[in-house]
């Protein structure tokens, strides 16, 4: 009997852990689908974002991470007016070239005609948690995600579930989703002071670790397929805060440049740099990120210059 | 099948619960036998043939070597089994590296033509159960071990499965006896006992199981993360990196490695075999020579008694014996992988072994001295033995001899550079603090010693308190992308 007890015991503890895993994962749904919001935003749940009909008017993609998800589409589609063009923010959480790679049939098969893609140092230099995001191919979005993903990074939810302990965030319940913003969920947000970027660690600790080759490598693939699938490719380089700036060397900054002065001349695209154009602004949810605040609209204005330029409306 | 997956538990439930059902002791044998043979064959495919292999070559050449009367013949017998066992063992871990070293050697000589390398696959868990056939052979050569009686009985020897993969390496003399326990039956008749799950091993051996996959899956892979980023490119690291990433490895293979150990020897607790300690708080060690008396204690007194005494020991002249420790240390680098990182890791232990007999044998009664007897004493012996344990780790987990020696002139040579200390700890706050709570957790079952079995004599409630947060630790942390156990590579 006592044998038997003992033995429950570790059985019990197994089962309890796993139905308490289960039970923060329901609990924090959104949180751990970073760049997987798509599954939980309610404009796909019945047909999955790429099965949509995109024949139906002039298809323009934005891609990129969370720096492009910064710009609000809505916005940006109501600033160019032309009922016969349709835009959407594919930014995902934590997109790198090599990740995005995921997507790319995904995307042609959607046959859009342009494709704008903001990047930014951070692309090509990651800390290395940051690769725990991944984006959703259709493939995954239509299987059984549970397996894909949910058991898969348990510390990276309970990072994020205790995070949000003591924090005012009411995880899904504060969430907004975009209809065409498809695989990134918004937070409600203010402007913080400048004060507080001092202390975020984003700015410091990003350059150390990365995969820059398979980024760079990565981002050709990208541009060549596209191209060859005769989508025109924008690059565009996404806002930075000037202490974000001022983190980053001379040297970095060269080597940035050339990358992209040797993707202009060698697939003949059209590069626009925003990177340094808000810098000074009071602007900034973070050292790397323009608030999608409603009033700011600086950001969304200039998107919406570039794509009627590209577009030629 | 990796301890540290869902299918090993599934196994081993099933396990002992098949082996609590069967009542007979010789089927219980066959199960055993037979469970051992599908965890290896899990992993390791058709490689389990040389496993059956290196069985049936030592259980036949004991018997022989036992019955034999001439020394000769005995001697030949030793022979085949040893190169049976190390040829085994050779052609397939380190068949790559020699051709490698003679293309090298052949390009120097302007030899045109280069020896094609064998990219064969090492079988896992070779170096243990190899060394442990051979340790019962040479056992019944020198007299000191009986054969196993039946064939069963050694082969279940060879691959009880809790320590297959990666130790601890167990002798025959101490795990062959457990296999026939007496039961004494009214008192007249002695019976072989037969396998039974008793309460305290099952509680103790629960315990340690869970404490060896705390080790390993919150404290070594966690830890790991800050290793692996500064040693995947030491260079032009500053020489806070490269201690921080030294520290960050000696205690991930610590963990790693204990951790496999503690699994082990709880698992086959819980079946009713005592496994010896494999370790016992080697970062405590007072000296190099203790070190080696607290760290994978089942290879190094495999390594003594087979090996260092065999080539005379400390009993020859004072250089001989020097020679003998360094040759020991050398082959114990080799034996953990055919590679020059391995060599050097052996090589600095066999010099530090060496140093240290030289400063005793010049100051005889120096280790007596009552300074060394006092806290500070003690703390200062650790302190320096750790030092060098330390910098020897950096050969064995940084690749390229470029690296190896830069990280080694950072580690020894301060630069005094803290530009990165808090980008650093910033960029790993949660592996930083695991490492923390870590070593202070290895400090308090050094000062509080063995509080896994205090643990294990707790009421069920407060016992399944500790379980649970164990448990939890372990799963609601786990990040997905678990490292390998390192010496499963060995």
């Amino acid at each position: 009997m006592s044998n038997f007890k003992i033995a429950l015991i570790p059985i019990l503890v197994i089962i309890i852990t796993f139905s308490l895993l289960g039970f923060f994962q329901i609990l924090d749904l959104e949180s751990q689908l970073i760049g997987g919001g798509h599954m939980l935003n309610p404009h796909f749940i019945e047909t999955p974002f790429f099965e949509n009909d995109f024949s139906k008017s002039r298809t323009i993609f934005l891609l990129g991470s969370s720096q492009v998800a910064s710009s609000n589409v809505t916005q940006v589609n109501d600033l160019i007016s032309n009922k016969n063009i349709s835009i959407y923010n594919l930014a995902t959480s934590g997109d790198t070239p090599s990740k995005r790679i995921d997507q790319l049939n995904d995307i042609i098969s959607s046959n859009p005609e342009i494709v704008f893609y903001g990047i930014s140092y951070r692309d090509f230099k990651f800390p290395y948690n940051y690769n725990i995001s991944y984006i959703p191919t259709s493939e995954q979005i239509n299987s059984c995600f549970l397996e894909e993903y949910f058991i898969s990074n348990p510390e990276l939810l309970m990072r994020y579930f205790l995070k949000s302990i003591g924090s005012k965030d009411l995880g899904i319940l504060s969430k907004t989703y975009m209809k065409n913003t498809p695989f990134y969920d918004y937070k409600p947000v203010l402007i913080p002071n400048d004060s507080k970027f001092i202390q975020n660690d984003s700015v410091k600790t990003w350059v150390k670790h990365c995969n820059m080759h398979e980024n760079i490598s990565s981002i050709n693939t990208i541009i060549s397929e596209f191209q060859s699938n005769n989508i025109k490719v924008v690059i565009f380089t996404t806002p930075l805060h000037e202490l974000y700036l001022k983190s980053i060397s001379d040297s970095q900054k060269e080597q940035f440049d050339k990358m992209l002065s040797n993707l202009s001349v060698k697939y003949n695209v059209e590069i626009y740099k925003f990177e340094e154009k808000y810098s000074e602004l009071n602007i900034w949810q973070s050292p790397d990120h323009i608030s999608y605040h409603k009033s700011i609209t600086k950001y969304n204005e200039d998107i919406a210059s570039m794509i009627i330029k590209e577009s030629e409306l | 099948m990796l301890f540290t997956t869902i299918e090993f538990i599934i196994f081993f439930i099933l396990v002992i619960t098949i082996i609590s059902i069967i009542k007979y002791r010789k089927f219980q044998h066959f199960f055993l036998l037979f469970a051992s043979y599908f965890f290896f064959y899990f992993s390791s495919n058709y490689l389990v043939t040389l496993l059956i292999f290196s069985t049936i070559l030592d259980y036949y050449i004991g018997k022989e070597i036992w019955k034999s009367k001439s020394l000769r013949r005995k001697k030949i017998l030793l022979i085949i089994s040893l190169a049976g066992n190390l040829g085994l063992l050779g052609f397939f871990k380190y068949s790559d590296f020699a051709i490698l070293q003679f293309n090298i050697l052949g390009n120097y000589i302007n030899l045109t033509e280069n020896i094609p390398l064998l990219n064969l696959v090492l079988p896992i868990g070779i170096s243990f159960y190899t060394f442990q056939t051979i340790s019962y052979t040479v056992d019944i050569y020198r007299g000191h071990l009986e054969p196993s009686k039946t064939f069963r009985e050694f082969a279940l020897f060879v691959t009880f499965f809790p320590q297959l993969v990666a130790g601890p390496i167990i002798r025959a003399k101490d795990f062959l006896p457990q296999l026939r326990d007496k039961l004494d039956n009214f008192g007249t008749r002695k019976r072989l006992c037969q396998i039974s799950i008793h309460d305290k091993n099952l509680k103790l051996g629960i315990t340690i199981m869970a404490f060896g996959f705390l080790k390993k899956m919150f404290f070594a892979d966690h830890i790991a993360i800050i290793a692996n980023d500064i040693f995947s490119n030491p260079i032009g690291a500053t020489s806070f990196e490269i201690w921080l990433g030294t520290i960050a490895f000696a205690f991930q293979i610590y963990g790693d490695f204990s951790g496999y150990s503690d699994i082990a020897i709880g698992a086959a607790l819980i079946l009713g075999f005592k496994l010896s300690m494999n370790f016992n708080k080697p970062y405590f060690a007072t000296s190099f020579s203790d070190f080696w008396k607290r760290w994978h204690i089942s290879l190094s007194s495999w390594f003594r008694d087979y090996l260092y005494i065999p080539l005379g020991g400390n009993k020859k002249s004072a250089i001989r014996s020097y020679g003998n420790l360094f040759t020991v240390m050398i082959l114990a680098g080799l034996w953990h992988g055919a590679a020059w990182n391995f060599i050097i890791w052996g090589a600095l232990h066999g010099i530090y072994l060496m140093i240290l007999k030289i400063i005793e044998k010049i100051f005889p009664r120096l280790s007596q001295h009552f300074f060394f007897k006092t806290r500070n004493g003690k703390i200062i012996s650790i302190l320096v033995t750790q030092y060098f344990v330390f910098l020897a780790w950096i050969p064995f987990r940084v690749q390229g001899i470029d690296e190896i020696i830069y990280s080694i002139s950072k580690f020894v040579i301060i630069d005094f550079q803290f530009s990165e200390v808090i980008p650093i700890l910033m960029s790993h706050k949660i592996p930083v603090f695991i490492l923390i709570l870590f070593i202070a957790l290895h400090f308090i079952s050094y000062r509080k010693g063995n509080f896994v079995e205090k643990i294990s004599k707790l009421n069920l409630k407060i016992w399944f308190v500790v379980l649970m947060i164990i448990s939890l630790s372990i799963i609601l942390f786990y990040n997905g992308n678990p490292e390998d156990f390192i010496y499963f590579r060995f």
